[in-house]
């Protein structure tokens, strides 16, 4: 009983869709339990780097890793404020989210890692340990999903801890991209980078999902939306599901894509500012940047998706250049700065002038 | 023929003791009406506290006011000789009575009022019934406070410096017949002394008799809590026993409400800040009865400072009067202390006016009046004089963040000379500028942040123009948004907490707000009014119910817009995915139709889950029976039962073998059995069971 993207997420290495090699990769990987090196998977979003991971846990230590749990843990930062953390764990592993400590990531990380590290685990498989020797699971694997946003003095801490207690623990990180993981940390670590998936496997997919859920489509139709989602598996799983329920189950080569509401507001505003370069414009613009803000867009996300919007809308190669070159001026801005609107407006205007001339 | 009016509700007629002169008259009806003649008071000197009531007689008020106004100019007037003297004129002409007030009248009365409310505790009076019934009836049914004092039990006074709020409590308090305990931030206010002085000034009596009201002024100055913390617990205290007092004196009377009367607050507390926003203030609130205070009108501002020039002998036109109070922007305190300044001067002369500009406006230029300085050009002033008057302003105020962000709201409404979005995208550059000069803040001690001055002046070089009016306002949208967005970020927590834990682990924050919240809209409200197929809209229906409870959604009503009692999707999550105001309205217009039919089909899976698991259940429980009825060898868990058998059992041994009766007969004599009695209660105990009790 869930959505479809959950309801037809692989829970084995051997139900893995896409990329295939990988996969083996992976296989491989758990037939040598006991030399689980440091994981670090880094690829785009919506590939499924967590349900490699999971998948991962399962071939290793069994179906038991998705028998997880919520703790509510309590750490004291150094001036003596108290923290609260949800720590999701299974009896096998552990899960931390950074974004969710906010600055305090570091203290976290010590005292949640050393704590787990310092512990050995009992092994209770009797079974399998004999098989391996008895020492295939003694350690304690610790998912850090969004590695990315540590901060660099968290990325200090984990350093010797990965070398140190490697006994008892392996880390899985997460991340999209791998740029803001220092490179002592990237050396300590096996690089899996997770690939999306192309759009003939996408479609394969799709096509599976449709038949199990009885939804009568046209060939053409997954085309699009895998075209749509940019190899964004659960972006495409989900946009199925909308468009099947919204089309009583039958989708034809003509259904309109759903998308997003709000990337729907962008390709709005990307048609909006090439028709009208005004002042007027531009105050409209800031109105809907404000109400895309509020809701929590990432100002790089509204940044880059207006950018890719206005360049489909635009045939001059040299307008095409000058579109990209202030995207990646105003992108550096956003990133040094903090103040998005006056960026992301910015960009509006620099846009209007520059394809105006 | 014309009947003689007959008497109002609060004319004096009421209040007149009957005196001799009585006379009736009879109207052509033949009614007797009776009339008294009017007493007269002469006494202006009564005290405000004898006849102060809600009936009281607005022309006789007025009256006294001018009686009053009366008596103090013949009081001040030798005294106005002098001009230099040591006493500030803040000081001098502070406010004596009620009606030396400047504005602010209703203000005024509320606070009044709800002082006035105390009276029956404290003095024991009645209060006069107010003449508006409707009014008065729901305040009453609000009010069950066994010593009739007022619901909120403390007073707050906020507003803007300088307009009197502190002189308003004190002057309020007199009038009422208080004697006045200030505590204010030059005392010291740390926890538990401010306790003892809080407590020393509202429980134990003073000597001249008069009852105490507790002034707390400047609450919001304090950074440590520690003494809106006491309030708190006064309050709190307050609370409860007034609970205690209510419970107890419905069953025992006075009795025990006297020995816990200590806890009860019987004296009135007013406090006093100029930000109600503070966040120590937070928790007080709620206990408070707010009044807040604006700026008085100009006119009786103006009045007023014309009556003190008057009594000051000081000759100022109404013009330069008004400039002063332009100045201070309300604030008379400041009006004040300008007005003795020019009077110490003795430059009455224009010449003041003239250069205002540089006597006093360095701090108190507000940052919008300076963003809209920036957009008007002077055309009289020369442009370099002009701006770099412009550029000191910015620099005094120093607020950089605010002025431009005001800038930035503003330009696209000003009128400037422009072709297409030049200017713009130049000023684009600028404020990456400006942001990376504020970044210093954090990064190098805000040595770079004065370097942000210079972001005002190119709206103003670019900008500027003189046909812009100087009043334009400006929308703080940077503060909205920060709340905005705060709301959304909590309301994605609390979607956060709903879901799952196996399908949370695969998603994170910016996948649930980019990708799925927004599609999971599209995918619980498909359109199936349309559908004929029975059996389709089954299986949609059936996967909407599975997406919502895939996600831990649960239905709730709205309560907002029009339409009350909306069914709606609990966590409200549209607020996160829907920007197209169209699409929003259809959540309230359209969607609960559908739904209801969802909420059905969830109730339905909910019911056919619970049957389900009771079947499995009752199946399990059976197979588990079964498999302990085999264990126990057929005898049941029952622990009399178990005896039973055991004990026929053992009569049925002597049976089979009669030679061995005697001695069984003889073991069954010497085996004590003991019985497990209450086992697991607290009340558990080990006794000796006679035999006979166990077949009872």
């Amino acid at each position: 009983m869930s959505l479809w993207v959950d309801k037809y997420r692989p829970k084995s290495l051997e139900a893995l869709s896409h990329t295939k090699e990988l996969n083996y990769f992976l296989q491989s990987l758990s037939s040598e339990a006991r030399d689980l090196p440091h994981l670090l998977l880094y690829g785009p979003n919506g590939s499924g780097k967590k349900t490699r991971c999971m998948a991962l846990l399962q071939a290793i230590f069994g179906s038991g890793v998705y028998k997880l749990k919520i703790d509510v843990r309590q750490f004291t930062t150094p001036s003596n404020r108290k923290l609260e953390l949800n720590v999701v764990s299974s009896p096998y592993h552990l899960e931390i989210t950074p974004s969710d400590m906010g600055n305090n990531d570091r203290i976290v990380i010590q005292e949640l890692l050393k704590e787990v590290a310092q512990v050995e685990q009992v092994d209770f498989q009797t079974g399998s340990a004999s098989e391996s020797g008895g020492l295939a699971h003694r350690y304690k694997c610790v998912i850090i999903n969004e590695a990315d946003s540590l901060t660099r003095d968290a990325q200090a801490a984990l350093r010797r801890t990965m070398e140190k207690y490697s006994r008892n623990i392996r880390l899985i990180m997460l991340c999209d991209t791998m740029s803001s993981i220092i490179a002592p940390i990237k050396s300590r670590c096996l690089l899996v980078r997770v690939p999306s998936p192309t759009n003939s496997e996408t479609i394969d997919i799709l096509e599976k999902v449709c038949k199990d859920e009885g939804v009568s489509a046209e060939a053409e139709i997954f085309n699009k939306i895998a075209d749509s989602s940019n190899g964004n598996l659960r972006n495409a799983l989900l946009t199925l599901e909308a468009m099947a329920l919204n089309n009583e189950m039958s989708l034809k080569s003509t259904s309109a894509i759903i998308r997003p509401d709000w990337l729907v507001v962008i390709l709005k505003m990307a048609n909006h500012i090439l028709k009208d370069k005004s002042v007027g414009c531009l105050v409209e613009c800031r109105s809907t940047l404000y109400d895309l803000l509020a809701h929590c867009i990432p100002a790089k996300t509204i940044l880059q998706e207006l950018a890719f919007a206005l360049l489909k809308n635009v045939n001059d190669d040299t307008l095409k250049l000058a579109i990209m070159k202030c995207a990646s001026t105003f992108d550096e801005r956003l990133r040094l700065g903090n103040k998005p609107i006056y960026h992301l407006e910015g960009f509006i205007a620099k846009v209007m002038c520059e394809t105006s001339s | 023929m014309s009947f003689p009016p007959a008497p109002q509700f609060g004319d004096s007629i009421l209040f007149a003791k009957p005196s001799v002169s009585e006379k009736s008259f009879t109207t052509s009806q033949g009614k007797v009406i009776k009339l008294r003649r009017k007493t007269r008071r002469d006494d202006v000197a009564v005290t405000w506290k004898h006849d102060e009531s809600y009936g009281i007689d607005i022309n006789k008020l007025l009256d006294l006011v001018e009686a009053s106004k009366d008596q103090k100019s013949v009081i001040s007037r030798p005294g106005s000789k002098q001009r230099h003297q040591s006493i500030l004129w803040t000081e001098k002409w502070r406010p004596k009575t009620f009606f030396d007030l400047v504005g602010n009248e209703r203000t005024n009365r509320r606070v009044l009022k709800w002082l006035r409310q105390w009276s029956p505790l404290v003095f024991g009076e009645t209060l006069p019934k107010a003449p508006s019934t409707n009014w008065h009836s729901k305040n009453d049914t609000i009010s069950e406070d066994p010593l009739l004092r007022p619901n909120k039990r403390i007073l707050l006074i906020n507003g803007p410096p300088g307009i009197g709020k502190t002189s308003v409590a004190h002057i309020v308090a007199k009038q009422a017949g208080y004697s006045v305990v200030e505590i204010n931030a030059s005392d010291e206010r740390a926890g538990p002394r401010v306790r003892d002085k809080v407590y020393n000034a509202l429980f134990n009596h003073t000597f001249d008799n008069k009852p105490v009201c507790l002034i707390a002024d400047e609450i919001d100055g304090s950074v440590e809590n520690g003494f809106v913390k006491v309030l708190i617990d006064i309050v709190n205290h307050d609370y409860k026993a007034t609970q205690r007092l209510i419970s107890e004196g419905s069953l025992k009377g006075k009795r025990k409400g006297r020995k816990k009367s200590f806890n009860l607050l019987t004296r009135p507390i007013i406090t006093v800040c100029n930000n109600i926003y503070v966040s120590a203030l937070d928790k007080l609130k709620p206990h408070c009865e707010i009044v807040t205070f604006n700026r008085p009108v100009e006119n009786a501002l103006l009045d007023r400072l014309e009556q003190v020039c008057r009594k000051e002998n000081l000759r100022l036109d109404k013009k330069a009067l008004k400039e002063i109070t332009e100045l201070a922007q309300g604030d008379i305190r400041n009006c004040l202390n300008s007005l003795q300044f020019l009077a110490s001067n003795d430059c009455s002369d224009p010449s003041f006016t003239s250069d205002k500009d540089d006597q006093s406006k360095d701090t108190s230029l507000s940052w919008y009046r300076i963003c809209n300085k920036i957009f008007k050009r002077d055309p009289h002033v020369d442009t370099r004089h002009q701006f770099k008057s412009l550029l000191r302003h910015v620099e005094a105020n120093s607020n950089f963040e605010k002025i431009i962000q005001g800038c930035f709201t503003l330009y696209p409404d000003v009128k400037y000379s422009d072709n297409g979005v030049n200017k713009p995208s130049m000023l684009s550059d600028w404020l990456y500028f400006n942001d990376r000069m504020f970044n210093s803040l954090f990064e190098h001690n805000g040595d770079l942040i004065r370097y942000s001055a210079v972001v005002p002046m190119v709206f103003f070089q670019h900008f500027s123009d003189i046909a812009n009016k100087e009043d334009l306002r400006i929308k703080t949208n940077d503060y909205e948004l920060r709340e905005r967005q705060k709301s959304i970020a909590d309301l994605l927590k609390l979607i956060c907490a709903r879901i799952p834990i196996g399908a949370r682990v695969y998603m994170d924050r910016e996948s649930l707000i980019q990708e799925i919240l927004p599609l999971l809209d599209y995918i619980i409200a498909p359109d199936i009014g349309k559908i004929r197929n029975i059996q389709l809209k089954q299986t949609i229906l059936n996967s909407v119910v599975a997406a919502i409870e895939g996600l831990g959604l649960g239905f709730g009503e709205t309560n907002e817009a029009e339409v009350a009692n909306v069914i709606c999707i609990d966590p409200p999550f549209h607020k996160i995915s829907i920007l197209d105001e169209k699409r929003l309205k259809e959540v309230i217009i359209k969607r609960p139709a559908l739904l209801n039919l969802i909420l059905a089909k969830v109730q339905e899976s909910k019911v056919k889950k619970r049957t389900v698991s009771r079947v499995l259940k009752e199946n399990e429980n059976a197979s588990v029976a079964n498999k302990r009825q085999k264990t126990s060898k057929g005898s049941n868990s029952n622990p009399i039962e178990f005896f039973k058998s055991q004990y026929g059992t053992m009569q049925k041994k002597p049976d089979n073998q009669s030679v061995e009766e005697a001695n069984a007969d003889n073991t069954s004599e010497n085996v004590r059995i003991w019985v497990q009695y209450n086992e697991g209660f607290s009340n558990a105990v080990r006794k000796n069971v006679t035999w006979s009790s166990l077949w009872q």
